[in-house]
Parts: C-alpha cells; structure tokens; sequence
C-alpha cells in the first residue's frame, strides 16, 4: 500500500503498536515478558514504561490486532498471555512498509547532512 | 502480593472502570508486577531495591489511565456521553425531553387504539401499568449496574426483590383477569347451545350466545397473552442483571483475594 503522508505525532505511538506486534509474532506473551522481549532485543534501547505499556495492548486487543487468554499457573497466579492474530499481522506488515518509507525517506533528508 | 498492595489500591481508586474489567486489569498488572519483583530478586537484587523497581516501573500517569479508562468505557456509557456531548444548552434539554414525552404519548395511544387493547378485558390496565413500571426499575438497574464504576457496589442486590414481586403480580392479575372474564360471561352460554348451532339458522339466539362466547375468549385470552409477554420480557432482563451481579461480585471477591 502506498503511503500518502506520515503524522508526525503518531510516530512514537505507532512505533509502540509495531514493536509489540512484532515480539507477538513468533510466541505468546504475557505483559511483563512482552516489554523484557522488546528490550533485550533492542539491547536495551527500548525500554518500556509498564505503565504506558497497558494502555497500548488493551487498545490492540479492542481492535483485534491481538488476542489476550487467562492461564492460570499455580494455583493462585493467573496470567493474561497475548499473542497476535491475522488482523494483527497484516497490520503489522503494513506498519513495517511504513517505517521502511519512513526511515528511507528521513535519510534521504538527513543524508546529505550526514556526508 | 501484598508488597504491592500500596500501588494496587492506588491505582484501583484511580481506575473508574466497572466491574468485572476493572478486576481483570488489576489483576494482569499485580501478576507482572509480581514477574518483575522476581526477576529482580533472581538477577541478585536485594528485596528492598526490587519493589523500588517495581515502583518506580508501574507508575501510572494520569495519561495512561485516562487511557485505560477510555478504552475500558462500556458501550451504554459512551453512547450516553456522545449525547450528553451534543446536547449542551438547556433549551435543547427541555425540546428533547418534549419531543421523547410526545414520541412516548403518541406510541402509547397507538397501542391502545389497536382492536387488540379495544376489544381486552379492563384488566389490562393494571397488568400494563404494573409491567411497564417493573420494565422501568429494570432498566434502570441494567443502566447502573452496566455503566456504574466502584461506588455503590454493595447495593446491587437493592430493589430486586421488588421487582420479582411486581413480576409475579403481573402473572397473579392477568390470570385473575382471565379467569374472571370466564367466569363472568361464562355461565351466560349453555353448553347445549353449541350443538344446536347447526340446525338453527345465523339470526338465532344461539348465534348473539357464540359471540358472547367469543368476545369472552378474546377478553380474557388478550389479558392472559400480555401478562405473560410482560412476565418474560421482566425474566430476561431479570436473569441479566442477576447474572451481572454474580459476575461483579465474583470479580471483586478475586480483587480481595488476590490483594
């Protein structure tokens, strides 16, 4: 799909929808996991806030991108595990052109600063 | 658990999501709180440092719970709030108030005028009035149990049993009004009658005493057919607001529980 403008303001929220979608895409995770999963893959550079990291994976789950599911382990500890659905893949896919525009587009800008 | 009582409670007052979602999330983010105190601990913290971590990861600003609670807002409240959002002056209050009254009168009108409510016993009335007024509690009850946020949560089982009364003297008048309809215009028509139908012609007797008949039937059948569809519409919503209350009540047992 062709991308027509980028709204600046988003940036930060959509990198935070894409991030978590892409640790979802191999295995289910639950909260916690999800934000150690994202930063030792990023070797620490994204560090997720718990609180902000809600707020982000209810909305996901509202729209369908991702599924939440009750474990119980143990017998007082019950678990939310996520893990991404179909809708959440495309959108994901989606998302990943996006940011490949995005960043091509930014160096493009900046590249001539950076020589 | 209870190291992290403090910031549960907290962010429990904070949270203005009903029940059983407002649980539900408490208890995610007490399960990953307790992850995170545990990764720590085994990562060779102390267990003073580990809660300071967890502290300071899960704090909430009051962005991310707006958030939540946005996300979190049932469907009733948010078609509520949208028109509480268009509706701002007073002159529009009272207009729509006006318009809903005629909307509701006319309605009603329509419903009497129809041959069914004509031709029906006087014990209708009562049958109606009863049944709507339990529908009203009812819905009432619905709105508040499926929009209402922590407070009030232990008056949930308030008025219920007022409105399983109304319900069963809706059943107990249409019933009387049925069998009074037959019992008053009943002994009017011999059972004789029926048979002679066939040798004597339509100007009989016979025939004004098989109007009778049917215009007995139609009287006391229409109160029996409301009084039940007002029964069931009143166990429906009934069985609704029971099976809410269990679930709310179910949820804020595991909140305790876990805290």
């Amino acid at each position: 799909m062709e991308m027509n403008y980028v709204e600046v303001h988003n940036l930060t929220k959509s990198l935070n929808e894409s991030l978590i979608l892409s640790a979802l895409s191999g295995q289910k995770l639950h909260g916690y996991q999800l934000a150690l999963e994202i930063e030792k893959r990023s070797d620490g550079l994204f560090k997720f806030k718990h609180g902000t990291l809600y707020p982000i994976l209810h909305k996901l789950e509202k729209e369908n991108l991702i599924s939440g599911s009750w474990k119980q382990e143990g017998p007082r500890r019950k678990r939310k595990y996520y893990r991404i659905t179909v809708k959440g893949r495309k959108r994901l896919k989606l998302q990943l052109s996006e940011w490949k525009t995005v960043f091509n587009l930014f160096f493009n800008i900046s590249g001539e600063i950076i020589k | 658990m209870k190291q992290f009582h403090k910031i549960l409670i907290n962010l429990s007052r904070k949270l203005d999501v009903p029940q059983p979602k407002k649980s539900r999330i408490l208890q995610e983010i007490a399960a990953d709180m307790e992850d995170m105190y545990d990764y720590h601990i085994q990562s060779g913290f102390s267990m003073k440092e580990s809660l300071k971590a967890v502290e300071e990861n899960y704090t909430f600003s009051d962005e991310s719970i707006s958030e939540l609670i946005n996300i979190h807002e049932p469907l009733m409240q948010r078609i509520f709030n949208k028109l509480q959002g268009q509706i701002k002056t007073r002159t529009e209050k009272i207009s729509l108030m006006i318009l809903m009254t005629i909307i509701a009168v006319s309605a009603f009108y329509a419903m009497v005028m129809t041959p069914f409510f004509k031709t029906s016993s006087t014990m209708i009335w009562p049958v109606l009035g009863i049944g709507f007024y339990a529908i009203t509690l009812s819905c009432i009850k619905f709105y508040r149990l499926f929009t209402r946020t922590g407070k009030g949560y232990w008056r949930m089982r308030s008025g219920l049993s007022k409105i399983l009364f109304l319900e069963g003297l809706v059943l107990f008048i249409s019933m009387w009004g049925y069998f009074y309809e037959y019992l008053k215009n009943g002994p009017l028509i011999p059972t004789s009658s029926l048979i002679s139908l066939v040798f004597f012609g339509s100007k009989s007797m016979i025939h004004v005493q098989l109007i009778q008949i049917s215009q007995c039937l139609i009287k006391s059948s229409s109160v029996m057919i409301t009084g039940l569809l007002l029964f069931i519409i009143i166990a429906a919503l009934l069985y609704m607001i029971v099976w809410k209350i269990q679930k709310i009540e179910l949820a804020e047992t595991m909140k305790y529980l876990n805290q």
